[in-house]
C-alpha cells in the first residue's frame, strides 16, 4: 500500500492496524488504545502471524464499509480488482482460527493497489456486503460464499456461484477433503517407490469423512432448489413488480452452449416480447475445482494446470503464476527470459483477439476463415519454438523453459513486419467496414465509463469505454517499460468499439513485437534464460503475494499464500472473464434476443476461466 | 457508397475460396524440391517434426545393454501434475533397493502431455514421443482409459 494513502486512512480511522513484515511492530501499534482500535483488537490481534510477509491493512468488520467508502469517494480508489479469502483453521495461539477476506483496490489513474484484510470467525462468518458500493463485488462475494461459507449480509443475490445449492460443505476450507483425498499435497505415496495399479484401473475409493453421494451428485431436491432460486432471482432482478413477472414477460432459458469461446455458458433471460429485461449468466457448468487442486499440487505442478484455464492464449495464466512465485522467492528474471516472455504473451494476445473477432463474425453469420488462417501463421511459430501449437507450457518460475531456436527470431520478424500486417488488415477491413456488421453492433450493448469501472471489467471491454487502463502501463511488469506502445481506447463503449479495440491492440502488439524481436536479434539481451535451477519439490518462504498482468481478456491476478511448504497454502486466480461477465445484464437490457450472442461474443468470456 | 463493405467481404471470401484450390493444384503440379515441413497434426504421419513435439511420455529402452534406461529415482512421479506415472523400485531378495524399476506405467488416460517428466528426468530415460498409437483401426468394443492403459504397457 502506498505510504501516503496509508497515512490518510490512518488519520481518518485510527483503529486500523497494519500488517507488515515485522510482527513485533504490530504488537507495539496495538498497545495504544482507542475505541475503534479496541474493536479491531476484539476481532483479531495480528501479533505473531503465522506467515510473515503479509501486506496491507487489517480492518475490523465493522469498519469495512466506512473505510471502503472513504477510499472510494475521497481517495479515488474506485476499481475493485479482487475479493477473495483464505482459511486459517490452525493459527498460533494469540490468533484465533479465522477466515481472512482480502480486498484489492486500485486507482485508474495511478500505479499500485491497496490491500485490506478482514479477519472473521470460522463459525457462522458474516460480513457486510459491498456489492452496492462496488457492483464488481457481486460475483466475487457469491464465490466466497460458495467456497468459504462467508455470508455477505445485504447481498442482492445470495446464491452459490459455481456449485449447486445443497452442496455439502464449503470446498476451499482447509478441513474439507475431496472424495479421493490421499494427502495434503502431491506426490502421493502410492506412485513411488511402492508402485501400484494406475488410477484408471483401480477402483476409486472415497474419503470416510465425506459421504460420496452428497458430493458426487446433486440429489433431485437440491437441483429443484437451485432452479427455484434462479427463478426467484429472475423474477426479482431489475423488476417493477417484486417477485412477479409482468403480464407480457417470459422467462427464457438458453441452454449451455458456447458463445464464441470454448466452454459452455447457460443463460437465463427475462424477455418482454423480443426485448431483454434481465440476463442472468448461470456459471459453473465447467467447474473443476482448479483452486482446490492448486493447493494439492506442488508449486511446479500448478504450471501445467494454469494454462488450461484459458486454452486460447497459451501463456497468460502461467505468466501471472510465475511472477507471483518469483515475488515470493525474490528472484530476478534474466533479461533474455523477460524478452521471450513478452514475445510469447504478445503473440498470445494476437491469437486470442483474432479468435474473438473471428467468432464475433461467426455469431453475425459472417464466416471469417482469414482470421483463423492468420492464427495458423502464429501457431506455426509456436510449434517451431516449443513443439506445441497451444498449451505449450513454456513459462517457469525464474525464466522460461526453452530458448528460441536459431533462425526463429528472423522468421518471426519477417512475419511481424510483412506477413501478419497484410493478413490482419484484410480481416479488419472485411469485418469492420461491413455495413451489416455495423448495423448489428454500433450502439448495441453500450456500457458507460463509470459503470465499467464500477463493475470491475477489464481489458478491451474497459478500454472500449474510453478508460485508458492497461496493467502493462499501470504496473509495467517485466520489460514492458522499455517498449514504445499506446494504450488503445475507444469512446463509444458499444459492441463495435469492443471489437475495434481488439484490432487496435493487435496493431500495438505487432509494434511491441517488432521492437522486442529487433532488440533480441541485435544481441541486446543475450545470456541465461533461467534465474535458478528448479527443484521438483521446491519450497517457498512463507508469505502472501498478488501479481497482476494484462492478459488478452483483461487483468489477470494471481493470489498466492505460502506457508513455507512444497505446495501453495492458498491459490486463487482473478480471471478477467468472470469480471467481464458482471455487467452482462446491464449491457443487454433493452436489446433484442438476437443481440445477446453478439454482445456476449464481444465480451468473449472464456468459460474455463469463469468456472475454474 | 452503401454496401461497398459488404461487397468487399464477399470478394475476400471468394478470393480465399479460389486461392485454396490454386494452392492445392500448385502442390499437385509443382512438387517442391525441398522436403515439405509437415506439422504434427497433419494426416499421413509427420515426416519431419519439430523438437519436443511428442505428445505422450514413454520410457526409453537402451539397445546395448538391452534394458530400460530408467533408474527408478522417482523424479518424474514427483513432477507429474496429474500423477499418472507409477514406478515400482526393484529390490533384491534381501530387500535392498536396486537402481532399476520392477515395473513402470504411464497412465495415458490421465496424461495431459505437459512434458515435465521428460524435462526433469536426469537420465533422459523418459521422453515425449509420437510413436505411440492411442487409436486403432478396428473397433475393439467399448474403449476406456483402463483398457488403453493395459494395452499400452
Amino acid at each position: 500500500m502506498p505510504a501516503e494513502v496509508w497515512e490518510c486512512v490512518q488519520a481518518r480511522f485510527p483503529g486500523l492496524l497494519r500488517r507488515d513484515q515485522s510482527p513485533d511492530l504490530n504488537d507495539q501499534e496495538s498497545a495504544t488504545s482507542s475505541g475503534a482500535q479496541r474493536l479491531a483488537q476484539a476481532l483479531s490481534r495480528p501479533s505473531r502471524l503465522q506467515h510473515s510477509g503479509y501486506e496491507g491493512g487489517l480492518v475490523a468488520a465493522q469498519n469495512l464499509l466506512p473505510i471502503l467508502a472513504f477510499l472510494r469517494d475521497d481517495l479515488g480508489y474506485t476499481y475493485l480488482i479482487d475479493l477473495t479469502a483464505a482459511d486459517y483453521p490452525e493459527s498460533p495461539s494469540p490468533l484465533p482460527p479465522h477466515i481472512d477476506v482480502v480486498y484489492y483496490l486500485c486507482r485508474i489513474q495511478s500505479r499500485g493497489y491497496i490491500t485490506l484484510h478482514v479477519h472473521i470467525a470460522r463459525q457462522h462468518p458474516r460480513l457486510p456486503s459491498i456489492s452496492a458500493e462496488f457492483p464488481a463485488a457481486g460475483l466475487r462475494e457469491r464465490e466466497v460464499w460458495d467456497m468459504f461459507g462467508v455470508r455477505f449480509e445485504g447481498h442482492p443475490d445470495p446464491r452459490r456461484l459455481l456449485l449447486w445449492e445443497g452442496f455439502d460443505g464449503f470446498p476451499l476450507r482447509k478441513d474439507w477433503h475431496e472424495p479421493c483425498y490421499e494427502g495434503v499435497h502431491k506426490p502421493f505415496r502410492n506412485r513411488f517407490p511402492d508402485g501400484g495399479i494406475p488410477a484408471s484401473v483401480a477402483v476409486r475409493r472415497s474419503s470416510p469423512s465425506v459421504p460420496e453421494m452428497s458430493v458426487g451428485r446433486a440429489v433431485d431436491s437440491d437441483r429443484g432448489q437451485t432452479q427455484r432460486l434462479l427463478w426467484d432471482r429472475m423474477a426479482s432482478a431489475d423488476c417493477t413488480f417484486q417477485h412477479h413477472l409482468a403480464p407480457d414477460e417470459r422467462l427464457l432459458e438458453v441452454s449451455p452452449r458456447d458463445f464464441g469461446a470454448p466452454g459452455t455458458l447457460r443463460l437465463a433471460l427475462r424477455v418482454a416480447g423480443e426485448t431483454i429485461q434481465h440476463v442472468e449468466p448461470v456459471v459453473g457448468c465447467l467447474h473443476r475445482g482448479h483452486e482446490k487442486f492448486g493447493e494439492r499440487n506442488t508449486w511446479l505442478q500448478n504450471l501445467a494446470y494454469a494454462d488450461r484455464l484459458d486454452p486460447i492464449d497459451g501463456s497468460s495464466t502461467s505468466l501471472a503464476y510465475c511472477s507471483a512465485v518469483e515475488r515470493l522467492l525474490g528472484w530476478e528474471v534474466p533479461e533474455r527470459a523477460q524478452y521471450i516472455r513478452v514475445i510469447f504473451s504478445e503473440f498470445s494476445r494476437m491469437l486470442s483477439h483474432l479468435w474473438v473477432v473471428g467468432l464475433f463474425g461467426q455469431e453475425l453469420g459472417l464466416a471469417l476463415p482469414a482470421a483463423s488462417e492468420v492464427r495458423g501463421l502464429i501457431l506455426d511459430l509456436f510449434e517451431r519454438a516449443t513443439g506445441r501449437r497451444r498449451l505449450f507450457n513454456v513459462m517457469r518460475p525464474g525464466g522460461v523453459a526453452y530458448d528460441l531456436p536459431k533462425d526463429w527470431v528472423l522468421r518471426a520478424t519477417e512475419l511481424v513486419v510483412e506477413g501478419l500486417p497484410r493478413a490482419i488488415r484484410s480481416v479488419q477491413r472485411s469485418l469492420l467496414d461491413n455495413e451489416i456488421v455495423r448495423a448489428r453492433s454500433v450502439g448495441v450493448g453500450v456500457l458507460s465509463s463509470e459503470a465499467a469501472v464500477a463493475y470491475g471489467v477489464s481489458g478491451p471491454v474497459l478500454r472500449a469505454c474510453g478508460i485508458s487502463y492497461d496493467v502493462r502501463r499501470a504496473e509495467s511488469y517485466g520489460v514492458y517499460g522499455q517498449f514504445d506502445f499506446e494504450v488503445s481506447t475507444r469512446e463509444e463503449g458499444d459492441t463495435f468499439a469492443r471489437i475495434s479495440v481488439r484490432f487496435d491492440e493487435i496493431w500495438q502488439s505487432l509494434r511491441i513485437l517488432a521492437q522486442a524481436l529487433n532488440q533480441l536479434s541485435s544481441g541486446k539481451a543475450d545470456g541465461r534464460i533461467q534465474a535458478c535451477g528448479l527443484a521438483p519439490l521446491m519450497r517457498i518462504p512463507s508469505g502472501e503475494t498478488y501479481s497482476r498482468i494484462e492478459a488478452p481478456q483483461g487483468e489477470l491476478g494471481c493470489y498466492l499464500v505460502s506457508d513455507g511448504g512444497a505446495n501453495p497454502y492458498r491459490y486463487h486466480v482473478r480471471t478477467p472473464s468472470l469480471s467481464n461477465l458482471a455487467p452482462l445484464s446491464a449491457l443487454a437490457r433493452g436489446a433484442r434476443i438476437a443481440d445477446v450472442p453478439v454482445i456476449l461474443s464481444s465480451i468473449a468470456p472464456t468459460q474455463g476461466e469463469v468456472d475454474r | 457508397m452503401y454496401g461497398k463493405g459488404i461487397v468487399r467481404t464477399w470478394v475476400v471470401a471468394l478470393q480465399a475460396f479460389f486461392l485454396a484450390y490454386v494452392r492445392e493444384m500448385r502442390r499437385w503440379f509443382w512438387r517442391p524440391k525441398a522436403e515439405p515441413e509437415m506439422r504434427t497434426g497433419d494426416i499421413g504421419g509427420p515426416t519431419r517434426v519439430t523438437p519436443r513435439c511428442g505428445t505422450l511420455p514413454s520410457f526409453v529402452m537402451d539397445i546395448e545393454p538391452e534394458r530400460l534406461r530408467c533408474t527408478a529415482c522417482g523424479i518424474c512421479t514427483q513432477v507429474c501434475p496429474v500423477q499418472c506415472i507409477w514406478i515400482e523400485r526393484a529390490r533384491t531378495p534381501e530387500g535392498r533397493p536396486r537402481s532399476y524399476p520392477a515395473a513402470c506405467y504411464v497412465d495415458v488416460g490421465f496424461c495431459i502431455g505437459c512434458g515435465f517428466c521428460a524435462e526433469f528426468c536426469p537420465f533422459d530415460a523418459i521422453e515425449m514421443s509420437l510413436d505411440r498409437e492411442t487409436v486403432s483401426f478396428g473397433r475393439p468394443g467399448p474403449m476406456n482409459a483402463a483398457d488403453l492403459a493395459s494395452q499400452i504397457f
